[in-house]
């Protein structure tokens, strides 16, 4: 393994990010090549945190971009300040020269910035974090693409302004709609999937509060064979770092027993009808069956 | 990014162009850009390496995760076929394509390469233009179950009719909604400083309609299959062909759509036809093979689920109603289609059909032109 890529494990590694060597070969290329990387993956499994992870361990200010259907340039990329664009109109008062009045109240002072023109704007390098990019309608990917290949953003009135530090671009998605082949193209891939029992056990066992030894394990270990049961919201890392802390917050000692795992699983499965099936036998099931039972 | 860039000889240009050659080969769409980045990846990871090569190019290369896997099979072959012999001794049949854009080349393996239905639609069209159109026409009530095959093209040009109709009548309803809408403020402004900063128009913009997204289950089994044939041929004439997404299942499941954009539909059901697939059915495990496969990119609150089945099935009932209630709460509206539904006496009692009535919003016969005729009523979300 190149030494660049262990660099990156070890930075993302010190911003309490357990990266697998898939990941950080491709963080590596993305800071490498300049290029976005694009994230896909089950909900949970840790695409959000590998940006706040690396605003940690590079020091850069991490922008974030939460999409949502209907999201607009007004608030992804830039607004007018209409309310300083009326009064500078005001304040000229009658007469003059009215193309040159326009010039003006659409100018980079009259400019609100919202995060993609933060991003563009900022004097330092900066994490671009666009989150959940399948959730925005395909007119706002459309509007991305220029961002993406050439680091910069067109604003009619005012042209075109270029990055001034190529900022680093994180996309992540879940899959809730096809992404644009345009997109795609433009950003490095990354799948995610679940961890697996040793890097679960890693990542919960970094958390400050999170248990260790034994408990860590069974906890894990439960997790990961709910997730190869026939649920339909599967429990992501993040459930499972919930579901430790409910456990911890429970104030229980000692091993982990089905009925103790019954009283926590809200922490850990969000859907009523998986609630039901998953009854304290069948949980007692699962802890049961011997460790080295394939999970998968 | 100050790091240092040594480029190794083994991963040359023409080797990476190979393992884009072969990429492409397989259907994963290798433009250009990729190319160039995967040179440019090259120089950052440790040629000797096979898995910093294969994790790194992986990542440029790839695209879906359905592009990952072939990516893992295509590297393994190529990483092996001896790294150290020249380059220009590994030249091989598979030149890269100039022009194979990505998009292109992932549609090459859905393409199924299907005769394009002689019978072109226009002609009959043009037979019937000057017939009047009767709701009470002994063929728009006639069911489709009982059509011959010599029968099929008359229909077809009665069921263009009712589709132009439909769709005359869906558009009236778009243009009206008047002068509301919330206020522009950039339009506004920008004409007041045109005005010396008055105010004098309001620039107003509304809300866009958006046609719902549409999901459609059709049932090909035996006696069914004609049901769903014109039922798919009426959902493709209606123009909203963009938003649907049409899956046929008997014992199995299949997505009809990529094999819409490149074949007719007569075609295209002839050839599940001839493998066979239309007998018997699993609802239940169709319908859940759907919701695992396509469920979270295909379902949600703009969605709405079109099942035509009679709901006679042989397959297991549990999966069925499990798979109805994850398609009823991640869909705007669910609607089944059962042309058995055209007998008075018909009560739903087939177990399967019992299962799903609990989550099914409208429940319909859709057997003949004149039930179909509400359906695009229904369709509206």
């Amino acid at each position: 393994m190149r030494a660049d890529i262990q660099r990156v494990r070890d930075g993302l590694g010190t911003a309490g990010y357990v990266a697998d060597r898939p990941i950080a070969t491709t963080v590596h290329l993305a800071l490498a090549l300049e290029k976005p990387v694009l994230i896909e993956g089950a909900a949970g499994v840790g695409k959000t945190e590998i940006a706040k992870a690396l605003s940690r361990w590079l020091d850069a200010e991490l922008v974030r971009l939460q999409c949502y259907e209907g999201l607009d340039l007004a608030t992804a990329a830039y607004e007018w300040n209409y309310q300083r664009q009326l009064l500078h109109i005001r304040a000229r008062g009658e007469g003059g020269d009215r193309s040159a009045l326009e010039e003006e109240i659409f100018g980079e002072a009259f400019l609100l910035e919202r995060p993609l023109l933060r991003a563009v704007r900022a004097e330092e390098r900066v994490v671009l974090l666009i989150d959940e990019i399948d959730r925005a309608d395909e007119e706002f990917e459309a509007f991305l693409l220029e961002l993406l290949s050439d680091f910069q953003l067109s604003i009619p009135e005012l042209g075109t302004i270029p990055a001034r530090q190529r900022p680093i671009v994180v996309l992540t998605s879940n899959g809730t709609r096809e992404l644009s082949d345009a997109l795609r193209r433009r950003c490095l891939y990354l799948w995610i999937d679940y961890p697996d029992l040793d890097k679960e056990i890693e990542i919960l066992e970094r958390r400050a509060s999170g248990p260790g030894g034994e408990r860590a394990m069974d906890t894990v270990r439960l997790v990961q064979r709910l997730r190869n049961e026939r649920l339909s919201k599967r429990p992501g890392v993040a459930e499972t770092i919930d579901f430790a802390a409910a456990l911890d917050a429970l104030g229980i000692e000692g091993p982990l027993t089905a009925e103790i795992a019954r009283d926590a699983l809200g922490a850990l499965l969000k859907d009523p009808q998986d609630l039901v099936t998953m009854t304290t036998e069948r949980l007692h099931e699962l802890l049961a069956s011997s460790p080295d039972a394939p999970t998968d | 990014m100050t790091e240092s860039t040594r480029s190794e000889p083994a991963l040359s240009v023409e080797r990476l162009a190979e393992l884009g050659a072969r990429l492409r080969a397989e259907g994963v769409g290798c433009a250009l850009t990729e190319s160039t980045a995967a040179v440019a990846a090259a120089t950052r990871l440790d040629p000797s390496d096979p898995d910093d090569a294969r994790l790194g190019l992986r990542s440029v290369f790839c695209a879906t995760r359905a592009e990952l896997e072939i990516f893992e099979r295509c590297f393994r072959s190529w990483w092996d076929d001896d790294p150290e012999r020249p380059p220009q001794s590994t030249v091989r049949a598979e030149v890269p394509a100039p022009h194979a854009t990505g998009e292109r080349a992932r549609r090459a393996d859905r393409a199924t390469p299907v005769e394009p239905d002689s019978v072109g639609s226009e002609a009959p069209r043009q037979d019937v233009i000057g017939a009047a159109y009767s709701p009470l026409d002994r063929l728009a009530r006639r069911s489709f179950g009982s059509i011959a095959e010599e029968e099929l093209r008359e229909f077809d040009a009665w069921l263009d009719r009712l589709i132009v109709r439909l769709s005359a009548r869906r558009s009236r309803r778009l243009r009206r909604g008047g002068r509301r809408g919330v206020v522009d403020v950039r339009r506004t402004l920008r004409s007041a400083a045109r005005h010396d900063g008055e105010l004098i128009r309001l620039a107003r913009r509304r809300r866009r309609l958006d046609p719902p997204r549409l999901v459609v289950l059709c049932d090909v089994s035996g006696s069914m299959e004609r049901y769903s044939r014109f039922l798919l041929r009426f959902l493709l004439g209606c123009g909203r062909a963009a938003h649907i997404q049409t899956f046929a299942f008997s014992t199995r499941l299949t997505h009809l759509t990529p094999w819409l954009a490149a074949t007719e539909l007569d075609p295209a059901l002839a050839e599940l036809r001839a493998r066979g697939w239309s007998s018997g059915t699993r609802i239940g495990e169709c319908l859940e093979t759907f919701v695992e496969r396509h469920g979270r990119r295909m379902l949600g609150q703009r969605t709405l689920v079109l099942i035509l089945s009679d709901g006679l099935d042989q397959g297991e009932v549990e999966p069925l109603e499990r798979s109805m209630r994850r398609i009823q709460r991640g869909a705007r509206k669910v609607i089944w289609l059962n042309p058995l539904l055209e007998s008075s006496r018909y009560a739903p009692e087939a177990r399967g059909m019992r299962a799903a009535l609990p989550y099914v919003d409208h429940f319909h016969s859709g057997h003949s032109l004149d039930a179909l005729r509400d359906l695009p009523g229904l369709l509206r979300l």
